[in-house]
């Protein structure tokens, strides 16, 4: 558990588009063990979206030093930070962002294709596992409900069987009954032993977690577990 | 592959009308490629054709441009057959004279050759089409020229006092020839008396032999059949090309339609563009989508333009023929088809490398940004 996937050291994030200029992350530590299932919270506009970016390679910090997989990221080419996407990580989001003219399986496959390896049993079983009735693997995303498309969204992230989830704000768009749902998708992945990350302003999903921390004003203010950091 | 394949022709699916707009822009430009080469191509079938047929060899005296204006005496042809190296001679007049079948009076280029051997002569098998191929005191006219003079066979065709007796109706597949009549050398002595035109030679060594008509009999030229179809083909190319670049204008403007539709794609699809870099994409592949994208359109262009350009390119032969009278013959060929392809696939990449690009750049951060 001591072995860490994900490794930030004092980074900064500064947007500049001309006359704003906006500080997101101002010197974060983190350092995301092996298998643990991580949820960041905060408000919004506390930077959580883009830690989540940077620890996933894809963006890059304005300073500090990010390693991922032990692999300092400042370094690497776009062919590596797109492999490290490929194979390492996978992005679930809030808006689901499937691919509209691909199908739900298409969608899982996408990754796959991508790798160069396309396996459509493992598409379809990774879609049956996050609880998608076999009837929906057919249908575009338009045809899908909220939760269906989020686990879609999931299926897809799992497709290259990365080392880490990460997760941003994966129930914003739910209901309360589908949160639940797709939070305990998660929390079955991280006990099978993969590293999850969440990203949430949700506090009701931090019981979930194994470790909390809560970001504001780009620094994390407070870490532990979910009773600890409860308010 | 498959399944950036399928994103490519779902996208192009999803918006018909702007899809089929930039489609018939490209296919415009495709057409005229594909009418041009066909137009040019049948113009140099109709020279092979015209050139040569089986000989190897055209003598004609060195003054002349060109073996249709060459003048020789008929001692020549006995000249050349005692060279050394040569298998077989035909001598052919040729002239332009008006000709009158019954009541109707025209122009035309007559060939007469020697023994009524017409097939060395001209390029393609000379077919009689309508009663047989002239002998001695007989003539036929070329299929174009019959159309046009709509007599019989049988008929007495007079040519400057010479009579002769119509034999029938004859086609090759060059145009030229069919607007030609053809006689024997022998049916037209009293208006030649002892003069000829040129001499077509058959040899296995044409370089050769050339090279000693010209040394052995005095005043004359020997052309290679081969080489003088080559040239006038060669001269013809450099028109075939000018009006290839012409109509690649019209291409160009297919091909901005093409850009200005990815471009607007690319815009729109801004987060897909995100997704495909979270997911993995890097650059080079973003740019494979998008471009695999335009060539797609630019070459569902190309067919349709393969299939107008043919189909306006016979329709527009059919309607210059009626009003005009002129022949053109045209070779719609796999080769020209294979052309048209070839500029659209060009088209394709070409415009879609902008966009292509513009993708590839998109930063996913910011298109991934929540709305």
């Amino acid at each position: 558990m001591t072995d860490p996937v994900i490794e930030l050291e004092n980074v900064r994030k500064v947007y500049d588009s001309g006359s704003t200029r906006v500080e997101a992350l101002k010197g974060v530590n983190l350092r995301v063990r092996r298998g643990e299932f991580l949820m960041v919270v905060g408000p919004s506009g506390s930077g959580k979206s883009t830690l989540l970016h940077i620890m996933g390679a894809l963006d890059t910090p304005t300073s500090g030093r990010v390693r991922i997989a032990g692999r300092e990221i400042s370094r690497l080419s776009d062919r590596e930070l797109a492999r490290i996407r490929s194979r390492y990580v996978g992005f679930v989001f809030q808006e689901f962002n499937l691919i509209e003219t691909l199908t739900a399986l298409e969608n899982v496959m996408f990754p796959m294709t991508l790798a160069g390896r396309e396996d459509e049993e493992l598409a379809k079983r990774l879609l049956l596992k996050v609880g998608l009735s076999e009837e929906h693997f057919d249908k575009f995303p338009n045809q899908l409900s909220g939760g269906e498309r989020q686990r879609v969204a999931i299926a897809r992230a799992l497709a290259n069987d990365p080392e880490v989830i990460l997760a941003d704000e994966p129930t914003g768009q739910l209901d309360t009954r589908n949160s639940r749902r797709i939070i305990k998708v998660f929390r079955r992945l991280s006990d099978e032993g993969k590293t999850v990350v969440v990203v949430t302003h949700d506090l009701s999903l931090i019981e979930w977690a194994d470790r909390v921390i809560v970001l504001r004003d780009g620094q994390i203010v407070e870490e532990g577990s979910p009773e600890e950091v409860s308010p | 592959m498959m399944i950036t394949m399928k994103m490519a022709v779902r996208n192009i699916a999803r918006r018909k009308v702007r899809s089929l707009i930039t489609i018939l822009g490209v296919a415009i430009g495709i057409s005229a490629v594909v009418g041009v080469s066909s137009v040019a191509k049948g113009l140099q079938h109709d020279i092979r054709v015209a050139i040569g047929g089986s000989a190897s060899l055209i003598v004609k005296s060195k003054t002349a441009p060109d073996p249709l204006s060459s003048a020789l005496d008929q001692s020549v042809e006995e000249k050349v057959r005692r060279v050394p190296g040569v298998q077989r001679t035909v001598a052919v007049w040729f002239n332009n004279r008006v000709v009158t079948i019954g009541n109707r009076r025209t122009p035309i280029m007559i060939a007469a050759v020697e023994g009524g051997q017409y097939d060395f002569v001209v390029g393609s098998k000379v077919q009689p089409i309508r009663g047989r191929l002239p002998r001695d005191g007989e003539a036929a006219l070329g299929s174009l020229v019959w159309n046009q003079m709509r007599p019989r066979v049988g008929d007495p065709v007079d040519l400057s006092g010479v009579r002769l007796r119509l034999a029938g109706e004859f086609r090759t597949s060059s145009q030229l020839a069919n607007m030609c009549m053809i006689t024997t050398l022998n049916s037209v002595k009293p208006l030649r008396g002892n003069g000829i035109s040129c001499v077509f030679v058959q040899t296995r060594d044409p370089r050769r032999v050339k090279r000693e008509i010209e040394r052995r009999v005095p005043g004359v030229e020997a052309i290679e059949t081969s080489k003088a179809v080559h040239n006038m083909v060669n001269s013809l190319r450099t028109v075939e090309v000018a009006g290839l670049v012409l109509s690649c204008i019209a291409g160009l403007v297919g091909g901005l339609g093409v850009a200005n539709t990815m471009l607007m794609s690319v815009l729109e699809r801004r987060r897909e563009i995100g997704v495909m870099k979270a997911v993995g994409a890097t650059k080079a592949r973003v740019m494979k989508v998008f471009l695999m994208e335009s060539l797609l359109i630019s070459l569902a262009g190309g067919a349709l333009g393969c299939l107008i350009g043919t189909a306006g390119t016979y329709a527009l032969v059919q309607v210059i023929q009626k009003f005009k009278g002129k022949p053109i013959t045209v070779c719609v060929t796999p080769d020209v088809i294979l052309e048209g392809f070839l500029v659209a696939a060009g088209i394709g990449v070409l415009s879609g490398l902008y966009p292509a690009w513009k993708a590839a750049k998109v930063d996913p951060v910011k298109a991934l940004r929540h709305e």
